[in-house]
């Protein structure tokens, strides 16, 4: 245990950087060979999970750097060099030899590399995360009207109860609930994509893949995009950002409730 | 006879310079190289080293948005003085820039804590550590949980004070604690959930 009273994390976070002050710096590393707790927590906050700066962040230093007192100047650069990429094409093209040119070649082909959209950063951004809506099979309704008997592949009564807790953000206790619920109807899709969105919430987005991966091969016409959305959180939230911007490119592409945000994520 | 042109004072005396300016002394002595950056390499080492940059400014000075306004200012720093720094050392470059302006937030933090200490002298004692240690130790915890109930139950910070430091979403940080608890709840009480 430690004698003195814990430093900031933020100073214990720049601790061995060489940019505390003296005293600051040496009061802080002698904490730190006492105290159990605080080497936990910077190690902690030097994990990926923490140290990686998110896509939120990223955008806004891009929009600071490259800011609007900069834009006369960058625009007129960017069409400086198009112009000039235009010219060189046209003449390298004009002073090739008849024949020589590769059959598909025009200039719209020889353009593309400068004019095709600038690629997202790729890696470690963080998605937003917020609660899904809730959007229960036509069947509720039967249920709702006292015909649940109809409707036998899943009991929506107990789906209802396990979403109550997930509708009051407990999504601890709603994942116990809604585990129970996917091992008793393992062809429902609902409440294996609500599970996986509660263990998102409760920081495990291995769990989350798992059984949101489990919801997207079931399928569920109503529940997709937003299945791909919560996808591709989890598979960032990982570390596979490459599979996180496929889901992304394909909400983005198509039209839908998540193809905003999913363009936005994408830089687009 | 001709006397040798006088150097600006920045790159005549190596112990007055800045990290930044030690940085772009050493890329001169060392490299032929030209220096001079034109928009498009300044694009692409703002590109290759933005996340690396604000990573770095991050881990010196704790505060996410301070440390997003220092990686920023790197940067346009660089854009100002791109006439004169080599592309090979743009890394250092920016790295010490970083380093240079978090030593001096940390300097007027000091000042800052001092009138603060001044004015509202500590007297509570810290509750034991030794407690959370060992509850911390919970393997089911993971580093997301573990930070979030340390800065809230030991430093004694709100949502969004655990929200500037960690770039977790204010829900994020709530479920946080909430799972957190949860699972502390689960190791040491009866498995029935009981509070």
């Amino acid at each position: 245990m430690s004698a003195t009273r814990c430093p900031e994390p933020d100073v214990l976070l720049a601790c061995g950087e060489g940019v505390l002050p003296e005293a600051l710096e040496r009061e802080a590393q002698e904490h730190l060979a006492e105290c159990a707790l605080c080497r936990q927590l910077i190690e902690d906050l030097r994990s990926p999970a923490f140290a990686e700066p998110t896509l939120e962040e990223l955008t806004r230093m891009e929009r600071t750097v490259f800011s609007a007192k900069r834009k006369p100047l960058t625009w007129t650069i960017v069409g400086a060099i198009a112009a000039a990429v235009l010219v060189a094409t046209l003449a390298s093209l004009w002073m090739q030899q008849p024949g020589s040119a590769p059959k598909n070649e025009t200039i719209a082909t020889a353009l593309k590399p400068a004019l095709l959209p600038k690629q997202p950063p790729e890696p470690k951004l963080r998605l937003p995360l917020e609660p899904a809506p809730l959007r229960l099979p036509l069947a509720a309704a039967a249920v709702f009207r006292g015909r649940a008997a109809e409707h036998p592949g899943l009991d929506l009564e107990a789906l209802g109860e396990a979403l109550a807790p997930y509708r009051a953000g407990d999504y601890a206790d709603a994942e116990d609930r809604l585990r129970n619920l996917a091992e008793r109807f393992p062809a429902a899709v609902e409440p294996h994509f609500y599970l996986g969105v509660s263990e998102l919430f409760a920081g495990d987005p291995q769990a989350a893949t798992s059984d949101l991966e489990a919801a997207r091969r079931i399928g569920g016409e109503a529940l997709d995009d937003e299945i791909a959305w919560y996808l591709a959180i989890a598979r960032e939230r990982s570390g596979s950002w490459q599979d996180a911007a496929k889901l992304l490119e394909g909400l983005c592409d198509a039209e839908g409730l998540r193809q905003k945000q999913a363009c936005e994520a994408l830089g687009r | 006879m001709e006397e040798a042109p006088k150097l600006p004072k920045f790159l005549s005396s190596n112990s007055a310079r800045s990290p930044v300016e030690k940085a772009e002394v050493a890329s001169a002595e060392e490299s032929d190289e030209v220096p001079g950056l034109s928009e498009a390499e300044f694009r692409g080492i703002y590109e290759r080293h933005a996340a690396e940059i604000l990573r770095y400014a991050i881990r010196c000075v704790g505060r996410r948005e301070i440390a997003e306004e220092i990686a920023s200012e790197a940067f346009l720093k660089m854009h100002l003085h791109r006439d004169r720094i080599l592309a090979s050392r743009a890394a250092a470059w920016l790295t010490a820039a970083v380093k240079n302006q978090a030593t001096d937030y940390w300097r007027r933090q000091q000042v800052e804590r001092r009138h603060l200490d001044v004015a509202a002298p500590e007297t509570a004692e810290p509750e034991s550590e030794q407690d959370w240690s060992d509850l911390l130790r919970e393997r089911a915890l993971k580093p997301e949980h573990r930070v979030c109930l340390t800065l809230h139950y030991v430093h004694g910070m709100n949502r969004g004070e655990i929200s500037a430091r960690t770039g977790l979403s204010d829900n994020q940080v709530k479920n946080c604690l909430q799972y957190g608890l949860k699972l502390l709840r689960r190791s040491i009480g009866p498995k029935d959930g009981a509070q």
